[in-house]
Formats: C-alpha cells, structure tokens, sequence
C-alpha cells in the first residue's frame, strides 16, 4: 500500500483543508453579492444628496476700467471688454489676445451682454448704441490652443436721449436693445425708429427672451410683460403686476418663461405668466420667493438649467428655482465685484471687480433639480398654477425642466400591484386551500405542475397577450367581464345551495372527483348566463356603450391598457407564487390536527376553517407579500400593459406608469451620472428596499412557522 | 335547510375553491391554446379569395378575421390581407359582408413574399427571363418560376458570404481607423498611425479587387428576370424575381403541397434572418442571441450556485451566518429583476465596463468597446438573478443523498473533499441539473434586465463567427422576449408583424415549457429518491 505515504496524506489533507476554505468564500460570495448590490446602488443614489461645491480658483488679471466680462465654453480663459473698446482675452497662463471693437469710440460709457452671451451692446463716447455679435473660438498656433474672440457689428444707432442700457436680446439676425428713459424704457431693433414703452418711472430692469419677441420691463411700482411682434413691431402688453418693493435686479430663467426680480428687502421674487381668471386674458404670478440677508445687488441666470446666481453686498450665493433651494455661497466673493455669471456649461461661476481682477469658483452642482422636496413633496413647475406631483422626466428642448415627482411612479406601482392581488390572492389561495384539503389526489399530480408551469410562463408572453388581445377584448366587453366576476362566485354558491337539495341518496355517492365535474358544470352554465345577458346589461344600464356612459356620467375616461387590464395579467403571473407558497404553507400543518377535528364530527370545511387556515395563516400572509413583492417588481407586463403614462389616478380604468417600467424605459436613455439616471438608480434602490422588507418578513415568517409544526409533526 | 347549517356543511365554500383552482388552469390552458392557435395557423397556406364588391372594386388576398359589422344588426365584416404594399399603401382592408357581390377562389392566383414591401397577391402574366420569357398558362410556368427563384437565392447566398469576406478584410482597417479617429480627437500625434491605415487600406483594396469584380457580375445577375403579375385590379406590375422569396398558389394545392410550404414556412422563420425591420423573415439570430447568452450565465450561475448550496449543506453549521446567506437567497429571489438590471448597468457596463475600456481599449475612446451593454454583461446580471434557483435545487439534489452513504465513506477513510467529489455530488448531480435547466428557463424568458444591459432588436452581426477571437462578449445581441416586446409595441407595423410575434411567442413558449417540464421530471425521480433517503 505505497499509496498512503506520509507525503500524500498530508497532500490529501491540504487539498482537503483548502477546498473547505474555497467553499466556504465561495458560500459566502451570495451574501457578499447581496450586501454589495444594495451599498452600490446606494453609493450611486449618494450624490443627489449633496448640494454641491463652489472651490476657488486661479483668478486672471482684467485690464483697465473693466467693464464686463465673459468665459469661453472650456474655461480656459476670460474675455473681458475694456472701456478702451477692445476684447482682451486673458488666457490664464498669461498669453492673451486683443481684439478692438472697430468703430467704438473710446472710452465706452457702458455695456451690457445678454443672457446666451452672444450680443454685446455697448455705448461709446459720443453716446452712440452699438451692438456686437461675440464669439470665442478656439484656434491652433504652432501646436498651442488659443483662445479668439471675435466681434462682428450688427447695428449702430444714435443713443441721444437714452438712460441706461438695461438688455440685450433677440439674435443676431434682429438683435434687440432696451434702454431706460424718463418715462420708462425705449426700444430698439434693427433699422426702425426706437419706440418707446410708458411705464410712469424709468424701467429699472429689463430682459429680453432669447427669441427677442417677449420683453419684461420693472419699473419702481409694477412689472410688465410686452410682446414684440409683427412687422409694425408695436410693444403689446400681455400682463402686469404691481410691486410691493422697486426692483433692484431682474434675470429671465432659461427657457423664458420665469423672470426673477431682486428687491432692496432681500427677496427674489420668480414671476411666471399664467392663463387669468376669465378666459383668453392672462396675469403675473410670484410663483417663488427666494429670501436672503441684505439687498438683492445683481442676478445671473444659468445658462444651462433652473439655477441662478443671486448677488448681494455681503458675498453671492447660488440658487434653484424648481427645487426653491437657496444654498451654496461662493466662498470670498470680492465685494467690489461689478459683474458676475456663470460659464457657458455652468461648470463654473467667474466675478469681475473693480480692483481688475477676475475671480473664478469651480461649480460641481450636479443635481440641483432633485431634492427631498421635487422627489416626493408636490412642485409648483413653471406653467403650473399649482404645485402638482409630475414625472417628466425629459423634453424636447434644452431649457425643459425636469419633472421628478417620484410620487406619481409609486402609486401608479402600488396602484397595479393591489389590483393585482385583487384578482389573485382570493384565487391562489382559494385554490392552494382547495388542492390541499379537498381535491381528489389524483388532481394534485396535475396541478401542481400545471401552475408550477404558470410561474414559468415569462412574463413577456403574458404581458403580449394581455395588451394586444385582453386589452381589446376587455374594451369591448367590460360589463361583462366585470358582471361575471362578481356573478361567478354566486352562481357557484346557488349551484352548490341547489345541489344540497339534491336526493341523499345522490349527494351519498358523489366522490371528489364528481364534485369537480359539477363545479365546471356550475361555472360553464354561469359563464353562459352571463355572456347572454351582458349585452342586456350594457345596453340598459349603460346606453349600449360603457366608455361613453363612463365618460358621461362619471367624467372617467376609459383607457383601452388600463388597471384592470393590469389586475388581470400580473394578477396570472402572482397566482402561481400565492399559490405554491400558501399550498406549502397548508401541506406544513400536520395532517393528525386535520385528522382529529374530523375524528371529532367537523365537516371538512369545518376542519380547514378552524384547523387547517389558522395554523397556516401566518403562511397564507408571507405568501400574499411574497406576491406583492412579485408584483411591484413585475416589468415586461406593466410595461406593454399599462400604456405607461405617468399620471396620478386611482380610477381602474386608467393607466399607469411603475417603477419598474420607468427604470426599463428610461435607464438606457439616461447619460451615466447624470440627474435622470441617478434618480432612477434610487427607484430601482426604492424597490429593492420594499422588496427585501417584504421578503424576509416573509421568510421569518415560514421559519417560524416551520419551527413550531416541527416539533408538533414529531 | 338554514343557512347555518349549509354553511358549516361548506359545499358552497369547497365548491368555491374548487372554482378559484379551475379558473387559474383554465387561464393558462386559454392563454396556450391561443397561442397555439394563431402561431400555427399563420403559416398554412390559406386560401386566397377574389372578391367583387357593389362598387365593382376587385380585391384578392386572405382572410384574416371577422367582426360584427357595426353598422349592419347581424352582420359581420372581414378583415382582407391584401398586401400590394407599395400600391395600395396599406396591407388590411375591412370588407363588410353585405357589400360583397361576388366570391372566389381563383386558382391562378398567386402570392408572393418579398424581400421588400410585404407580400403581393396577384395572377401572374409571364416570367421574363433575360433572353427568354415564359407565359403564365404555359405548362412549364410554375417551374421555371421555381427555379429562377432558387436561382436568385443561391446568388444571394453568395453575395452574402462575399460581403461577410468583404467585411473581414476590413476589420483591420476599421480598428486602425477607430484608433486613428479617436487620437485625432484627443490631439495626440497620428504620422505613425496614418501611414499604418494608409498601407493597410492598400492591402485592402489589393484584395477586395477580385472579390468586387464578382460581386458586380453577381449584382448584374441578379437585376435579371422579372414576373409581371397582375393586381386584382388588373394593374401590371414587374416584380423582379430576386425579390421574390417564396411564390405559392394555394388555391391550386394538394394538402402535402401545401403541408411541404407549412413546413417550409416554419423552416424560414426558425432558420432565417429577419426581413422588414423584424416583421418578416426569421428569427435566428434571437435564438442564437438566447441560446448563446443563456450558455454563458450558465457557466457563470452553476458553479457559483452550487458552491453555495454545498456551503450550506455540507461545509456550515446552522448558525447567525448561514442564516444570513439563506436570507440573501431569498432576497435575491425576490428582487425585481429590473434591479438586478439596472445594477447591471450601473455595475458591470458603466463601471466595470468603463474601467476595462479605459484601460485597454484607451485608444479607441470615447466610442466605448466594455462600456456599453453586451452579451457577457447581460449574462453575468442573469446569472446573479438565477443563483437562488440553482442552489435550492442542489440543495435538493444534495439532502437526497442518504447520510450514510456520506458516513460509509468518511469511515473508509475518505477527506471530506474526497467524499464530496467522488459520492455525494455524483448523487446529487440530477439536483444539479434540475437548477441548471431552471436556471436557463428562467434566464431564457427574463427581459426587463436585458433591456438595460445589452439586447438590442437588431444586432448587425452574432456573438459568436468566423473573426478572432470568434466569441465576441462585448457584442450586442438579440433575445426571443425582447423581440416579442419589440415587434409586438415598437414596430412600424404592429397589426401586420402580429402573427409572427404570437409564432415567437410559441417558440419562446416551447423552449420554457420543455425546460421545465425536463426540470419537473428529473425533481420528481430525486423526491422519491430522496422518500427512500429519509427511510
């Protein structure tokens, strides 16, 4: 036996020692997975937490009398407008580039930008108004990149008789110019004579939207909005408002519809248009205030979404007007500071002084639309009267605010979920009580697998067939349907009465698997009953067309993939987990607990319901959650079922949209670390926390379960 | 008799529940029957029937439904099929019952598939031939249109495969290429880079020269020929003949001549590529997409599962631990899978995913190689969803064996190792299996994770071919559920693409049934070993 030598049992030994090791890691490996999955999955939810920085950094030289100043797309330096006239690029590394404004008389008197930064309108020396098309190129010279600004001039006008420059808009084909005068404001665009909008005191602030076709004007008392349409080019007035405090700084939100207004108080007020009272006329509408310490000195409005930058004599901080979040101050914001805004991709936030330096913040903000607040309390959007819970999450134009009420996902997923264990949960355990204590044997080794191959069915097939056949066939026979749910039951219980008078001598000789035939026998006649009088029904109750009447009477639309729809499918694809589960839980009571409560004179009904479903009952409740937990988290059937329009409505005959569904439609669309997909992130995390509560509820639940019958069996 | 009485009697009840169960096995024998149904009626050669209406229209095509006619009390109206795409503009036409004058069933009335514009139903004039044209009430008609079909097939076939060759000869230029592109972007110096493309384009026309010049003689042949056909409304039309597919004129057909098209029908639809943005043609490429996705999580799934269930039943001690793993099974059994989808996406693509292209595949960036969904990210989220069914199996597999076959070979001497691997999990293989297969029937139907990391509704080429390194887990690929979801909701022609959804529908449905139903057999031998393992 040279087999066993000592070198090859210790061998053997070690081999056996280090599989032992491997093993247990690789048991281990499923908690670990479990664990990992939900810390990622948060970790990847944690930056919506944080409400972002503002870190200092390397500030530029501006050169004398500085006027404004503006950023390139990559932030590699600033371009800044001298009262000499001229662009000075400074290139943080030092190497600049000047490019004069030809034509404007130096020195300049004043300047202003407007909010895409693209027109530049000044006025020079001998009081002429002139205005700029402005570009930064990048541009390569012998292997360095470099910043050129260029300047290209898009109208001159005599500017005699005008206050000062309030804003610049429109494009470049027609720019737009407004100025304050005595009365109120003037004005100007292309080669039309200025004209001039009374307003009682000279407009204080102004903006122009980037269409050039709405001007806001606020003056010391009130706020008005003009339209500037038509060839005539006649200022119309849409709305005004008066005002508690005269405004000291106005900025139009990207996407022109919220103008903000600063006061001496410290408030910013964000006034949107909204449809007034009586039909066709339209009013002003302090959607927001914004408080703060010490008065409102100057606003910038980001050039990417919601934020602006709210400026005051002791510092500046950043603010959001969907999540009305007021936070974020720029560290050592100089107090001399003349002009402030953000960079073209709001990545960064620049300050020009007095003292010629420009100052520059690095922003990192990346989710300032979602808070605690926008994801769960209702928001008052722009174009919204009142704040509603809405889940839209993208639009069709850059300036789109994000919609992100989780509010309207989450009960449109609880909505589908218990309209599913509506349908399900009587039926799966009706049937796991009647396989288990009535059904001849013969009938188990049927079932069983039948539904077993039910749970198998995937879930896709049963959602196709719901949408594209149930759907329509429902649509069209809802009253029936509806009525044979409810007549079913009670054509089984008439059967079942009228069996009971039935000869003894009959009932004597019925064997389960007779009682079986009588019960099809009772649901096909009942079937039949209803299906002959359906049309009946719908025709006297409902006028022949149940979506009509629904619409009539109830004001209800009728959608064709709606609740019921959804009960109907994911009620199929629950049945078999209630039903495996709560069979287990009934084949678990010991059968000598059966036995006795017959051995003592109960009927088998009488067993089951004192015996048999109290001791199961604590694994009929892990089993319905078990299968509410399948439901919530079911997606291919909500998905091609529901029609998938979020909206927040509890009637059956509507749609809706999951938390699932939501995460399959738009995760793949979501650019990765952006709001959408971080917000998606927590739904899918969302559901993982409702789902793992549920679950180990429910395995505590059999656990014990099984413990105490345990000891009875033995 | 009181109420009283006949409730604690319970008929009523028991009969209730009897109810609740034969409503749950009449709901999915309904939804197989239907299935069934439709998907192997659709591809019978059905008849075609000209119809006269009171107006005088003419229409042939199939039948493909009724209705009660609105508009009629008692009436009914049928839905036509009367494809001619490309002239009518829509493929289904209404007819109400009461405007019919007339009805028949011509037996020179053909239909079509095409490559393009669905089917075409019409009675052919003449097949034109490039010198030669064969009339439609010649004798010979129906074979030489046979044949010319055929003909057009084989040089499509071969087309196919020089443009497959075509395309490995690029494969090095487009690397280069990608890399080339993505220095460019980032500014890097390319005069090495650019002679290399330069002189490997070279080489690529040298040899692609041969393979165009037979290409264009192909694409020549296969301009020739045309079968002037007419509408039912007498309009002429010269359908070229490689753009016919498969003609049939079923209204003149024997049962086994049209038993040879069912079967040929089927043939094309499991074995052929998709036609028409998925509605028509085949779905290969879906089953090869799940067969080859599910045949990685499986690699992925079983050892990992069954590691974990020998953990639990042979190696740990029933403690707070083992109590942990059991509760994570469980939870990984029980979280939606849409969960597992976007961890997927979240974890494997975006991070692992990116971490891997940036540091191996830097030069070709931003254009992502790992970074984006693909097949092994798609089976490697399925196979964390899957491991709870393959442990609970082999767990079963594994408590079948009798303790005393374990107890017999530790006392002869044997490690547990030893004992492990040469008679406990030789006993408990069927357990095994039984998850494998579950696994790959619950892998096989899961959609909602795919969407998220890597299923697409048409992958330009397979996961798997004759390129290195051959298996490509960083490709896309195509699934059965999703092409149901696909050509079911998003397709441009959801009422035509119908029936062929409900033929994936079965396919899907078989694939899932066998499984199980090979998983249930294999449980059931192992329940009863394991009755005798516990006497």
């Amino acid at each position: 036996m040279g087999n066993f030598t000592p070198s090859r049992l210790r061998r053997v030994r070690l081999v056996d020692r280090l599989v032992a090791g491997g093993i247990t890691a690789g048991g281990s490996l499923v908690l670990l997975a479990v664990a990992f999955l939900m810390v990622f999955l948060f970790a990847q939810t944690l930056p919506l937490l944080g409400g972002g920085t503002a870190r200092p950094q390397s500030s530029a030289t501006a050169p004398d009398a500085p006027l404004l100043a503006f950023e390139d797309d990559f932030r590699e330096g600033v371009i800044v407008l001298g009262a000499d006239g001229v662009l000075h690029s400074a290139r943080l590394d030092g190497a600049g580039r000047t490019v004069p404004l030809e034509g404007a008389r130096p020195p300049l008197r004043e300047a202003v930008l407007d909010a895409a930064g693209r027109l530049l309108a000044i006025r020079d020396a001998a009081d002429e108004v002139q205005v700029w098309a402005v570009r930064v190129k990048v541009g390569w010279e012998s292997g360095e990149r470099r910043l050129e600004p260029t300047a290209r001039p898009l109208l001159r006008r005599v500017g005699a008789g005008l206050g000062r420059l309030l804003a610049a808009g429109g494009d470049v084909d027609a720019p737009v110019v407004v100025a304050a005068t005595a009365s109120g404001a003037a004005v100007l665009r292309g080669s039309a004579d200025a004209v001039e909008i009374r307003l009682g005191t000279p407009a204080a602030v102004a903006a122009i939207s980037r269409d050039g076709r709405e001007l806001w004007l606020g003056a010391a008392r009130d706020l008005s909005v003009f339209r500037l349409d038509g060839e005539a080019f006649s200022p119309a007035l849409v709305a005004a408002v008066p005002l508690r405090r005269p405004p000291t700084a106005g900025a139009l939100l990207l996407g022109d519809t919220t103008m903000l207004l600063g006061d001496a108080g410290g408030e910013v007020t964000a006034w949107q248009v909204v449809a007034g009272a009586v039909a066709g006329t339209r009013m002003l509408d302090a959607a927001a205030v914004f408080t703060g310490n010490g008065p409102v000195v100057a606003l910038a409005p980001s050039p990417r979404d919601k934020t602006f930058l709210v400026r005051r004599p002791g510092g500046a901080e950043l603010a959001h007007l969907t999540s009305r979040r007021v936070g974020l101050e720029l560290p050592s914001f100089p107090a001399d500071a003349v002009q402030a805004g953000f960079s073209p991709r709001r990545d960064g936030v620049f300050a020009l002084t007095a003292a010629r330096v420009v100052h520059r913040w690095r922003l990192e903000v990346p989710h300032p639309e979602a808070t605690a607040g926008t994801l769960f309390l209702p928001v008052r959007y722009e174009g919204f009267t009142e704040p509603e819970f809405v889940w839209q999450s993208t639009g069709g134009s850059g300036s789109f605010e994000p919609k992100l009420s989780l509010v309207p996902l989450v009960v449109g997923t609880f909505k589908g979920a218990l309209y599913a264990l509506l349908f399900s949960a009587p039926c799966a355990l009706a049937a796991a009580l009647y396989l288990s204590q009535f059904a001849p044997s013969r009938l188990r080794t049927v079932a069983k697998p039948a539904i077993e191959l039910m749970a198998a069915l995937p879930s896709v097939v049963v959602g196709f067939l719901a949408a594209l056949l149930l759907a329509p066939v429902l649509e069209r026979h809802v009253v029936g349907v509806l009525t044979a749910f409810v007549v079913l039951p009670l054509g089984v219980i008439a059967a079942a009465a009228a069996w009971e008078q039935a000869p003894l001598a009959w009932r004597r000789r019925l064997r389960p698997r007779g009682e079986l035939l009588l019960v099809v026998g009772a649901l096909a006649a009942t079937l039949a009953t209803v299906a002959a009088v359906a049309p009946t029904v719908e025709r006297v109750l409902f006028a022949g067309d149940f979506s009509a009447w629904l619409l009539a009477s109830a004001g209800v639309t009728y959608d064709q993939r709606n609740a019921v729809v959804v009960g109907f499918a994911l009620g199929f694809a629950v049945i078999p987990i209630i039903f495996t589960l709560a069979e287990d839980a009934f084949s678990n009571v010991p059968p000598s607990l059966v036995s006795a409560s017959l051995a003592l004179g109960a009927t088998r009904w009488q067993a089951a319901r004192t015996v048999a479903i109290p001791a199961a009952s604590p694994g009929l409740f892990a089993a319905v959650m078990t299968g509410l937990g399948r439901a919530v988290g079911e997606t291919m059937i909500v998905l091609m079922a529901t029609g998938n329009t979020p909206i927040l409505s509890l009637s059956p005959f509507d749609g809706m949209r999951t938390m699932a569904a939501s995460i399959a439609v738009e995760l793949p669309e979501a650019a990765f670390g952006d709001t959408l997909y971080r917000v998606l992130i927590l739904t899918a995390l969302m559901l993982f926390a409702m789902t793992f509560v549920i679950n180990t509820a429910a395995v505590l639940i059999s656990t014990r379960l099984r413990k105490r019958f345990g000891r009875l069996a033995a | 008799m009181s109420v009283r009485r006949f409730l604690a009697v319970g008929t009523a009840q028991r009969w209730l529940t009897a109810a609740a169960l034969l409503l749950a096995l009449a709901m999915i024998v309904g939804l197989v029957t239907v299935v069934v149904r439709v998907a192997a009626g659709f591809f019978w050669p059905h008849p075609l029937v000209e119809l006269v209406l009171a107006d005088g229209t003419r229409l042939l095509g199939e039948e493909s439904g009724r209705d009660v006619d609105p508009a009629v009390a008692g009436a009914t109206r049928v839905r036509i099929k009367v494809g001619n795409r490309e002239l009518s503009g829509a493929d289904f036409v209404w007819v109400r019952e009461v405007e019919v004058k007339e009805r028949s069933e011509p037996r020179d009335a053909w239909l079509l598939e095409r490559r393009e514009y669905g089917t075409f139903y019409g009675t052919p004039r003449r097949l034109e031939g490039p010198r030669s044209a064969v009339d439609a009430t010649a004798p010979g008609f129906a074979a030489a249109l046979a044949k010319a079909i055929d003909e057009a097939a084989g040089r499509f076939d071969e087309e196919r495969a020089l443009l497959a060759r075509a395309d490995r000869l690029h494969a090095p230029v487009a690397r280069l290429q990608a890399r080339f592109n993505a220095a460019t972007v980032a500014g890097r110096d390319t005069t090495a880079l650019k002679a290399e493309l330069d002189a490997a384009r070279a080489r690529e026309q040298e040899a692609l020269a041969p393979l165009l010049e037979r290409l264009a003689g192909l694409r020549a042949a296969l301009a020739e020929g045309a079968l002037v056909i007419a509408t039912a409304g007498g309009e002429e039309k010269a359908i070229p003949v490689s753009g016919i597919v498969r003609a049939v004129a079923p209204n003149g057909l024997s049962t086994p001549a049209k038993l040879a098209v069912y079967l040929a029908r089927w043939w094309e639809f499991l074995a052929g590529a998709p036609r028409e943005s998925n509605t028509e043609g085949g779905i290969f490429p879906a089953i090869f997409g799940t067969a080859l996705m599910v045949l990685l999580m499986t690699v992925a799934v079983v050892p990992l599962g069954v590691v974990t269930a020998v953990y639990l039943n042979e190696y740990a001690r029933d403690n707070a631990f083992t109590a942990a793993v059991r509760l994570a099974l469980a939870n990984l059994a029980g979280v939606p899978s849409i969960v597992f989808g976007a961890f997927g996406l979240a974890f494997f693509v975006y991070t692992v995913g990116g971490g891997i292209d940036r540091l191996f595949f830097a030069d070709t960036l931003p254009t992502p190689t790992f970074g984006t969904g693909g097949i092994l990210w798609a089976s490697l989220t399925l196979a964390l969803l899957t491991v709870p069914v393959v442990v609970v199996a082999t767990e079963e597999g594994l408590q079948s064996v009798p303790q005393a076959v374990r107890d017999g070979a530790r006392a002869l001497g044997a490690t547990r190792w030893q004992t492990l691997r040469r008679v406990v999990l030789p006993y408990a293989a069927p357990g095994i299996l039984t998850g494998a297969i579950l696994a790959v029937a619950r892998g096989a139907g899961e959609v909602a994770p795919l969407m998220l990391t890597g299923v697409v509704k048409l992958a330009p080429s397979l996961a798997l071919d004759g390129t290195a390194p051959f298996l490509h887990l960083d490709r896309k690929f195509m699934h059965l559920g999703f092409h149901i979801y696909d050509v079911g909701f998003q397709s441009p022609n959801v009422e035509a693409a119908k029936p062929m959804v409900y033929a994936t529908v079965l396919v899907l449905l078989v694939l899932v049934v066998l499984l199980n139903v090979t998983a249930i057999v294999l449980r059931t031998r192992l329940r009863r070993r394991l009755k005798r393992a516990v006497v």
